[in-house]
């Protein structure tokens, strides 16, 4: 994983947008769950499931990042608009650009593992569709 | 004669009450952060998990091939 430190003036919340992936992640849960028709070996089963548990996580993740920038945010412009005493100032001007810091690191991760999750999910969303005709052209020849 | 109130100044003077709201704000945001890199360094356990499947299914799929070629 990538390690950029970026200046304070440069955070910025970027998280990856989850629109279209947790179709997807559906799709594969349901695929996963029990008189889903699929037929699924063992390694395929774990393959997935950790994919899920992958998509969890970064979600989870990105909620708490999302939860700190509101913080950071406000701290941020009280911290310009108004005059601190000196010796709260430096103490809190460093501690506020240690967390900017590690926030911008922390959103590399996710953005990193976001990388990670839409490929594997084009992968399998490739298999979901031809599983799909599969299905459809099936039930085609039954009726 | 009219009576003016004279308008209090802007405070632009941080007090003791707004620093110590700044420096719990600080230190919640990161623990939220922290939070994330937890949950994160989970998500990348995953990822590795995953990974290490994937090699070991195509080493197994060697391994088949060469027996059934053997």
């Amino acid at each position: 994983m990538k390690n950029s430190a970026k200046e304070p003036e440069d955070l910025n919340l970027q998280l990856p947008p989850s629109k279209g992936k947790l179709e997807l992640i559906e799709k594969l849960r349901s695929v996963l769950s029990e008189g889903s028709g699929f037929e699924l070996t063992l390694p395929e089963r774990k393959k997935i499931q950790l994919l899920v548990n992958i998509v969890n996580l970064e979600d989870e993740a990105a909620y708490f990042l999302d939860e700190a920038y509101e913080f950071l945010q406000h701290c941020e412009l009280l911290l310009k608009n108004k005059s601190t005493p000196t010796s709260d100032a430096n103490e809190l001007k460093e501690s506020l650009k240690e967390t900017k810091h590690r926030f911008s690191n922390v959103q590399d991760q996710i953005n990193e593992i976001d990388e990670y999750v839409i490929q594997a999910l084009q992968e399998y969303n490739t298999i979901l569709s031809n599983l799909n005709e599969t299905d459809v052209g099936r039930s085609e020849e039954n009726e | 004669m009219r009576f003016y109130r004279q308008q209090s100044p802007i405070n632009t003077h941080m007090d003791s009450d707004q620093v110590n709201l700044v420096r719990e704000s600080i230190q919640v945001a990161r623990l939220d952060v922290e939070e994330a890199a937890n949950v994160t360094d989970l998500a990348i356990n995953q990822i590795r998990q995953r990974e290490i499947h994937k090699s070991k299914e195509g080493l197994l799929e060697k391994l088949r091939k060469r027996t059934r070629g053997s």
